[in-house]
């Protein structure tokens, strides 16, 4: 019981402390304060600039950065996505490798174009832009292969193409 | 003081021209090997030869360092003697825990690039087999 008077005491003392140096309007305008900055702060520069993705772009169409040298139909048009294959595909484990100018930060990326196999083609959203892409007689740095022929089982069809990010070339 | 200037900024483009010219290692096995020989070295090994498998043994003994400078992959890749020593050398290096020296050296590897494998198949048997040169098989 003396506890709880002790703790009654030093509670009363405090708010009517504050109850005597504030008012209801200051609480109002504290509150106001507080509700309109926090609606504002996400339109200052530097909010905005963070909240920017270092991944720009529609990976459903073809201007996506990371195609500059695809040839094919985008799995992510497909079922997939960017970087994963559609259900009932299996990824190719050799690929053609490019490189894109990622415009977030101006750096060249190493892309893997690994193509999505044992389907027939899947025929939506066909991207040919062929950026670095060398004739057949270069058969490693040339995107015409059905690079799907490259895997164990032989010449399973082709069915969409995906643009993986390696790295940062250094 | 005016020719120290021209030497400096002679040197300076030099430095400029020559790093912007080579990439990594690392970098360079991306572009030119990993598509086909996987980012560990691992591919469908059916297709592909696994290079984390012969590339350290082969690179320990002269015999199987021709090789691996004649083999086509190597010999025609698009890089300069000095980049491509680098690769080989930082290849060996990742694949060989606790490599305490360069496996490759740029004279060896230049010599050699010049001399392509004909015959790949063959030429990997006699390795493996420790009848090397393929001069001097029967």
């Amino acid at each position: 019981m003396k506890k709880s008077a002790w703790m009654d005491f030093l509670a009363e003392k405090a708010l009517r402390r504050f109850a005597s140096r504030t008012s209801r309007r200051s609480f109002l305008a504290g509150l106001g304060t507080l509700l309109v900055g926090s609606a504002v702060i996400p339109l200052l520069p530097v909010a905005r600039a963070a909240g920017r993705s270092n991944d720009p772009g529609d990976p459903s169409t073809c201007e996506y950065w990371r195609y500059c040298g695809i040839d094919g139909f985008l799995c992510s048009c497909c079922g997939g996505s960017q970087s994963a294959c559609p259900p009932g595909t299996s990824m190719s484990t050799i690929t053609w490798i490019g490189t894109c100018k990622n415009p977030a930060d101006g750096r060249d990326y190493i892309i893997s174009y690994n193509d999505c196999c044992g389907k027939s083609s899947c025929g939506r959203c066909f991207c040919n832009r062929n950026e670095g892409d060398s004739p057949l007689y270069q058969p490693g740095k040339s995107n015409d292969y059905n690079w799907c022929s490259g895997n164990s089982e032989a010449n399973i069809p082709y069915h969409c193409s995906t643009g993986r990010i390696v790295s940062v070339v250094g | 003081m005016r020719a120290a200037g021209a030497i400096g900024l002679a040197l300076w483009l030099l430095a400029v021209c020559t790093s912007a010219a080579g990439l990594a290692p690392q970098s360079n096995y991306q572009l030119h090997c990993m598509g086909c020989h996987g980012a560990a070295g691992k591919s469908d090994p059916t297709r592909v030869p696994t290079i984390s498998k012969a590339f350290v043994v082969f690179a320990e003994t002269p015999e199987g360092r021709d090789f691996l400078e004649r083999v086509p992959g190597v010999a025609s890749a698009p890089l300069n003697d000095e980049d491509l020593t680098a690769l080989l050398n930082w290849l060996f290096a990742s694949l060989k825990q606790g490599a305490d020296k360069a496996a490759f050296a740029v004279a060896e590897v230049a010599r050699a690039r010049r001399h392509p494998l004909a015959d790949v198949a063959a030429a990997r048997e006699r390795v493996e087999a420790g009848r090397w040169p393929e001069a001097s098989s029967p």
